[in-house]
Formats: C-alpha cells, structure tokens, sequence
C-alpha cells in the first residue's frame, strides 16, 4: 500500500538547488523540532550551509519534501569521494533527517520519515552515483532505517580514549612536525600510499583536507603534517571539542601516516599530547575501526582504551552494490573522526 | 515433499548422519543428547524430514535460563544450523532451510514466560545473509575479542586459586553478587555450569576458584584450544564481583599461567562491550580486535527492546557454543 493518493500529489520530494536556502532555513527555523534522540536543530548559517553543500568538492547532497511551497521534510547529507579496492567511488554520509511534527504521523502509511529515506535513496543512491549511504543513526532513526530501508550494521562502533599525559609514546628520531595552515598536493602522494591496500578509504587529497578542515567557517582545526627530510611521512588534525557526550576533549579529527612508520607515528602522537596539553583537554579521543591498522597502533602502542560510543554506536549503511556486504565493510572500511560529522 | 516439525527421538540417527555430512565431524549419539536432550533448560529443534524419514535439515537452539526483570526467561542460542547439502537452495528462494527456520520462531519464541524471550547467534556469513534475508535477524553487535599475549610469566596456579572438579550451590552466592549489576544473564547455577563445562562430551575445561570464609568467590574456566587465531587459548567464562579485585587478579594470573603452561601464546575471552570488565581486562593488557561474528537474533519481549539488551546483557563465550 502507498500513501493515500491526496497526500502523494501534494508531497514533491526532489534534490535541493541553489535556489532553496531560504526555504531550508526556514523550516530548521519554525517546522523542525527535536525529539527524544536528537536536540532541536538550530538554523544553519548561509555560510555553514554553504561549505557543507555546495563547496563541498565531492557535490551537495540535500532532498526536500515539500507540500505548498514549504518544506516539511528533510535530509541532509554529505558526498564522499572514495577509493573503492583502488576504484574512485561516491559515498554519502547522512547528517541529518527532519519532518515536521505535524506531518510526523498524519500521513498514512509508510510515513513520511520513511518515504523521504526512500526519496533520498532513489535520488542519490545507485551503482553509478553514491553507492552507499551510511551514518550513525539515533536508535529511533536505526529501527526505522533498519525496517524500512533496508540498513545493515558495519560495526558496533568504539571510541579509543586516553588521558594525554598517559600516551605512551616511542622514538620519534628524524622526523620533524610542523603545523600547517593549507595543504599541498604533496599530500597527495602521502594518501596514495596510505591508501595501498585498503578496501575503503575516503579520498583524504589537498582538496579534501582543505575544505574539510581549514575552510570550515564553525570551527577551529589544527592541522600538522610529518617530514623526514623533505619527504611528507603523516599528517593529523586536532581539536578541542565535545564528543558523545564528553565535553573539552581532544579529538584526533584525522590520521595519516606511512604504514609501518613508526616514527612518523610517534612524532604526530606527541604533537597531539602536545596541543591537547596546550588545549586543556585531559583526554584524546580517535575513531578507528578494530579492522584498521591504526586501531593497532593507538590501541596496542598508545596505549588507548576501546570504550563502546554511548548512544549512536551503530554504524549502518545501504548499499547500492552487492559488493558492499557487511562483513567486507567491517573488514576493509578504513575511517577516522574526519568521515563522520562528529568533529 | 518434506514434513517439517519438532523434533522427535526416532530422528536422531539421520539427522547425526547428515550432521557428519555436513559439518565434516563425527559426532556420536551421546554427544547429540548432552547438547540438546540432557540441557537443564530443555531442547529447541524443528527438523525437515523426507518421506523415507530421513531427517535432512534442522534449525536447532540451544537455551539457557536467564534472570531477567525478577524471573526466570529462556534466551536460546541459535547453533549447529544445516541442511543437507542434497537438499539445498541459493539464496535468491526461501530453501529447505529457511522453510525449516520460519515455524521455529513462532513454536518457541514469545512475550510471556514460558516462552523463548530472545534468540541469538554468531551465524557464519552465509548464515547470517540467509537470515537477515528471510528470518528477520537482527544485530546486536559486532562481536570482538579481547586478547593478550601470555608473555613469560609463572606457570603455576598463584596462592589462593585452586581447581574446582564440579560445582556445587556455593557458586549462588557468587552469582547472586553480580546478576544485579546486569540487566540479564544466564543463571550461573550448578545445573547450568556442570553441564556447560563439567559434563560436557566434547571438550575439556579446567575451572579455576577462589574461596574465602564463607565460601567461593569467583571462577575462571578455562579451555586449551586454538581458538580464533594460531596459539590463542580460550577464557571460556568469568564470575567475579566488581568489588573483588583481589579474587579477579588471582584468577587472571592462573589462566594466564595455564596458558603459558600449555603452551599458548595468547589467551581470549568474549564479554559484553558495555560492562566494567570490558574495560578492566584492557587496563590488564588484554586489547581489543576484529573477529568474523556479528552476534544477531530476535527478541520476542517488546518491553525489552534490542537497544537495552545491547547493553545490559552479560554474556560470555558460556553462552556460545563456540567453543
């Protein structure tokens, strides 16, 4: 059964122009509210909206429901340029999913919420456009994504945590960190191999880590890259933040470092110590799948302890492909804080 | 044309016979009635029968005797899953297998005692597709281990822990000191511990306790087996109270030393991500890695959602049949 016919001609969902600011503003503004998972949304400014959607290298993701010229549902996403076993790839990470109150359940059966997931799904989702949409859903928002949608589960997704001052930290002998304001390409070929041998990695290139972390106007990164000699070995970013609950904490926002470079490693590490010292912050806190590599060197070397995420610990996807199962997902899907909209 | 049912006794001979077949081992008859006729919590098990009475497939659980909320509940562990290979469909129809699946959760599983409140398992990927397709599974989790190296060290049992032969009612108390910290767990009485461990057919454990003035205070089970990964024994089940760090350090450093005795180079243990020995058993060294389970299941109780058994369910590899 679809919706009764009436509500199906009077809601048009369709992907969000350049042209809707104002509508999407004014529903964050007098349509959305809260509810028990998720704090009332505040109004995006034009200039955070703008860097999420249209600078966003990888292309805006925004899907409207509308009835009457007014937008009574909503999702916002975020494109992800990927390397997919090598392959270039999209993804899209689902930042956040509104419908006004009264709407919610006014609408027959599925509902709204369900069938803005859908919109959203057929208009962005395919084997030729982003092949998985994934996010961190609030438990009401898993059990219809779950029904309804199709989403799996990759991971019951931890954090790693450590008081700063306990780091455990080896030689970091002729490797030099500097703090850098913009990236170069030289990056690029630092991701490039970083990337060797992973399933999934999102593109982490001059263009990526730019926008992602030194042209965001809501927020303050600190950015550092690693050099032996003048060879780029690594690159992390910090920031003091609230995550999961944990206000002022030092959040390891990305990682990127030569495999087996433990030097490289251990050089970044102490810059970490080092801002989050500077920062105030008594922990550092890293997302990293257990299937990572690098879960190995901050859990097994550094000393970070795993503790399960509070509430949002499932991380579901969609697939668009049947390659993409949940068990090549869980074993080959690398990420960090800067793929998620946590930091 | 199949006729698919309850099981019954006269089945066993085939199904043992296909059992063989199908997962390559020789299980003989008396290690089919410990697992699914001696159980203290009773038996689960829907088999397909052909018309020459050959029982093909089975969908079978094991249950164990929860506390949940002030009673008695049984969750049952979905395990030793087939269908003959003679007998099978892909994936893209409803099978042999999953026709025999489909009546099981109705016949066992339900909202109000006696029925089955939760069934669970740590399916093989192609179990785990067939039944996210067709059997409405759901994920509790991705399972991790937790493991160290066994490093050198003593291997002698340390002063204080000595090796239990069967349990006796003295572990109540034990467990009685920790159920109320937990939402839910399987009763860890005698009935359950000697048949999990002590009766048990197939495999060998040692049981390691310690005792105070009034009796025992905590154990540790131990199995020497490659378990998950080359050289890693298995930290089978864990009862210490939270507010018995001396009890737990002295059996930690007894399987430890077991191991290293053995000859094993690593030691691991399953326990829920949510609790405080999750985090305790990292602060001993133990770390956290991948492994190929995703633990999945039905609840039947919608007062007690996924949600809260995510984190309020103890479990062990006690509750597998793992190992």
């Amino acid at each position: 059964m679809g919706a009764p016919a009436s509500e199906a001609q009077t809601t048009l969902f369709r992907e969000a122009d350049s042209g809707d600011e104002e509508l999407v503003f004014s529903a964050y503004s007098h349509s959305f509210e809260g509810d028990v998972d998720a704090r009332a949304p505040e109004s995006p400014s034009s200039t955070t909206w703008n860097w999420r959607q249209s600078a966003n290298p990888a292309g805006s993701r925004v899907l409207l429901g509308l009835r009457d010229e007014r937008v009574v549902s909503l999702i916002s996403g975020s494109a992800q340029r990927m390397l997919i076993d090598g392959e270039p790839a999209l993804f899209s990470r689902i930042d956040d999913m509104r419908v006004a109150p009264e709407v919610r359940r006014a609408l027959g059966r599925p509902g709204l919420v369900v069938r803005t997931g859908r919109a959203y799904a057929s208009t962005f989702g395919g084997a030729d456009r982003d092949v998985l949409v994934w996010g961190f859903p609030t438990p009401a928002a898993w059990r219809v994504c779950n029904w309804h949608m199709k989403a799996d589960v990759v991971r019951t997704q931890f954090k790693l945590i450590r008081e700063a001052h306990e780091v455990r930290i080896g030689s970091a002998a002729g490797v030099d960190v500097q703090p850098v304001t913009r990236f170069d390409e030289d990056v690029d070929q630092l991701f490039a191999r970083f990337a060797e041998g992973k399933g999934a990695v999102l593109v982490r290139d001059a263009a990526f880590l730019n926008w992602r972390f030194l042209d965001r106007p809501d927020h303050t990164y600190e950015c550092a890259v690693a050099r032996r000699g003048g060879e780029l070995v690594g690159a992390s970013v910090f920031r003091r933040g609230d995550f999961d609950g944990d206000a002022g904490v030092g959040l390891v926002c990305d990682w990127m470092v030569t495999p087996d470079d433990e030097h490289a490693a251990n050089a970044l590490l102490g810059w970490l110590v080092e801002r989050a010292d500077a920062s105030g912050c008594e922990q550092l806190v890293s997302l990293i799948p257990e299937s990572s590599p690098d879960w190995r060197l901050f859990h097994d070397r550094a000393d970070f302890l795993a503790v399960r995420l509070k509430k949002r610990f499932f991380l579901a996807f969609r697939p668009f492909t049947k390659r993409l199962r949940p068990h090549w997902l869980y074993d080959r899907w690398h990420y960090t804080l800067a793929d998620t909209d946590f930091c | 044309m199949y006729e698919i049912r309850e099981y019954r006794p006269g089945d066993m001979p085939s199904l043992i016979d296909t059992f063989n077949l199908v997962f390559g081992t020789e299980r003989t008859p008396s290690e089919w009635r410990y697992t699914h006729e001696d159980n203290p919590a009773g038996l689960r098990l829907f088999v397909a029968v052909t018309e020459d009475g050959q029982a093909v497939c089975q969908y079978a659980a094991r249950p164990y005797r929860h506390w949940m909320d002030g009673e008695e509940r049984i969750f049952a562990e979905i395990m030793d899953s087939m269908v003959h290979p003679d007998h099978r469909a892909g994936l893209k129809a409803p099978g042999l297998f999953v026709r025999t699946a489909l009546p099981f959760f109705p016949e066992y599983g339900g909202p109000n005692p006696p029925a089955d409140v939760v069934h669970y398992g740590w399916p093989v990927e192609k179990a785990y597709r067939i039944g996210q397709l067709y059997l409405h599974y759901n994920v509790y989790r991705s399972q991790t281990v937790l493991a160290r190296e066994t490093g050198v060290g003593p291997t002698e049992l340390p002063a204080g822990v000595r090796v239990i032969e069967r349990f006796d009612d003295s572990v109540d108390a034990v467990y009685l000191r920790c159920r109320d910290n937990w939402g839910t767990s399987t009763i860890r009485d005698a009935a359950f511990l000697n048949w999990r461990f002590v009766d048990n057919p197939m495999n060998e454990y040692t049981i390691f306790g310690v005792e105070g003035d009034n009796g025992l205070l905590g154990y540790a089970v131990y199995r020497s087996k490659n378990w998950l990964a080359p050289g890693m024994a298995v930290l089978a089940d864990w009862l210490v109270p939270d507010d018995e760090p001396e009890v737990a350090e002295a059996l930690r450093e007894a399987v430890l030393a077991q191991a290293r005795a053995d000859g094993h180079t690593a030691l691991g243990l399953f326990l829920p991500d949510w609790s405080n020995w999750f985090t305790q058993f990292q602060r001993w060294g133990w770390r956290v890695w991948p492994t190929p389970y995703y633990m999945v299941g039905r609840t039947f109780d919608p007062r007690r959602s996924l949600w809260w058994l995510r984190s309020n369910w103890w479990y062990t590899l006690a509750d597998s049949d793992l190992v």
